[in-house]
């Protein structure tokens, strides 16, 4: 398969990976650019071994942990959410609160424990492919995963607070 | 709501996902990243060459104890690339400095983007081949001064040791700017990020292909009349710090006009 033909077919999930991931659309689009130039170094090598999707996985969030560990370390990507709205009246807008709440919360986990949870939950890999893919044992996968999750928790948990009262 | 977390946490995570921004042309962006590297570093082991070359020549010609012969012949080396033209300072000696210093007192109207808008990035047109191009190629701006590509530009920050600007404090990408036969006169670059605070800098590629420290990112950029002759070509670089959208106003004798870029910073 030649490098062209497997973006043109991968290149948006890849993208939204890289979205769900930084939760910042430049973000994403240079996270993506920058992994793509890695694997089309190699491509051959790539190609030739089979089912590149694991691969090109695996160096698009190995960018985004290097990436982020590069950055300065209290930066917390907020991604395009909006307001929370304190209502607790139980209209049809509750889930979008909701899922926005989820949002905000996961913004705020280190990149490792986010990286685990969307590889988790958005990708659908199981704890030995989210291993391998980030190169760590199945055991810290579990973890870590199970640490994000006690976060997220606390996190929404906390009654929230009118912003900019 | 924490006892529901994990679907509502699929839920989100599709949701984001949703919100994604459309994929561009990535792998035409991967593979001329690619291309640019293969040529920079081809650009280098070339310099490396020519001034081993050079220097054995000088060795080789040059005067020889006991030797009766006529003097021997100056081994100059000319800067690479030769199709440059010097930098023309504020202030310099250079022949156009009147002319660019008239426009340099132009002011700067560079558009403004809303931090996060889509970039205006100035549409690419295909031009014939000339100015060293020997077939079609792209560029953007209205002329008759061309940015060649399609207005992406990405850049390692902080710039690796193979990107020849390791320690300026500015990452730097090859571009080549084009000027159409037919206008003859001077050009002075200026631009800046239009939807955020970063600089924009300027130089003549030199750093990468080690005529030069690297260190010299000139805030504009001005290259002297020349001559209507033929569509000519400048090999640069623009130097960068962050990811966005930027712009350039170019500014001529005849002309002002603006190409608006988009540089997506690379880790190194």
């Amino acid at each position: 398969m030649e490098f062209e033909q497997y973006v043109a077919a991968r290149g948006q999930a890849l993208l939204r990976l890289a979205y769900v991931l930084t939760g910042d659309a430049h973000d994403a689009e240079d996270l993506t650019q920058a992994a793509l130039y890695d694997v089309l170094r190699h491509w051959r090598r790539v190609a030739r071994a089979g089912h590149p999707d694991a691969y090109v996985r695996r160096v698009v969030v190995n960018r985004y942990l290097s990436g982020r560990r590069r950055r300065a370390s209290a930066e917390v990507v907020l991604g395009d959410v909006e307001p929370l709205s304190t209502a607790a009246t139980p209209d049809p807008a509750v889930g979008v609160v909701a899922r926005d709440e989820v949002r905000r919360a996961l913004s705020r986990l280190a990149p490792r424990a986010r990286a685990v949870l969307v590889l988790r939950y958005y990708a659908d890999l199981d704890d030995a492919a989210i291993a391998d893919t980030l190169g760590i044992a199945p055991g810290t996968v579990r973890a870590t995963a199970s640490r994000a999750l006690a976060s997220l928790r606390d996190v929404l948990a906390t009654p929230t607070q009118p912003e900019d009262v | 709501m924490t006892d529901q977390l994990e679907p509502l946490l699929r839920d989100a995570l599709d949701d984001l996902a949703g919100q994604s921004p459309v994929a561009g042309d990535l792998a035409g962006v991967a593979r001329g990243r690619l291309r640019r590297r293969r040529r920079r570093l081809a650009g280098g082991t070339a310099a490396v060459a020519v001034v081993v070359l050079v220097a054995g020549a000088a060795v080789w010609l040059g005067p020889r104890p006991g030797s009766s012969g006529p003097p021997a012949r100056d081994v100059r080396v000319e800067p690479e690339p030769t199709a440059s033209v010097p930098y023309c300072p504020a202030g310099g000696d250079c022949p156009d400095a009147r002319a660019v210093d008239a426009l340099r007192r132009r002011p700067l109207h560079l558009p403004a983007v809303a931090p996060g808008g889509a970039c205006p990035v100035s549409p690419a047109r295909t031009l014939p081949e000339g100015g060293g191009f020997t077939g079609d190629y792209l560029a953007v701006g209205e002329g008759p001064f061309r940015m060649t590509g399609n207005g992406l530009v990405s850049f390692e920050y902080p710039p690796g040791p193979d990107t020849g600007y390791q320690g300026s404090g500015w990452g730097g990408e090859k571009v080549i700017w084009s000027i159409d036969a037919e206008y003859p006169g001077p050009v002075l670059l200026r631009g800046a990020q239009i939807d955020g605070p970063a600089g924009l800098r300027f130089d003549h590629y030199l750093g990468a292909l080690g005529q030069d420290s690297g260190t010299t990112a000139h805030p504009e950029l001005a290259y002297p009349a020349w001559g209507a002759r033929a569509v000519r070509t400048f090999p640069s670089a623009v130097r960068l710090q962050r990811s966005g959208c930027y712009a350039i106003q170019v500014d001529g004798t005849s002309f002002s006009s603006i190409i608006v870029f988009r540089a997506s910073q690379l880790p190194s």
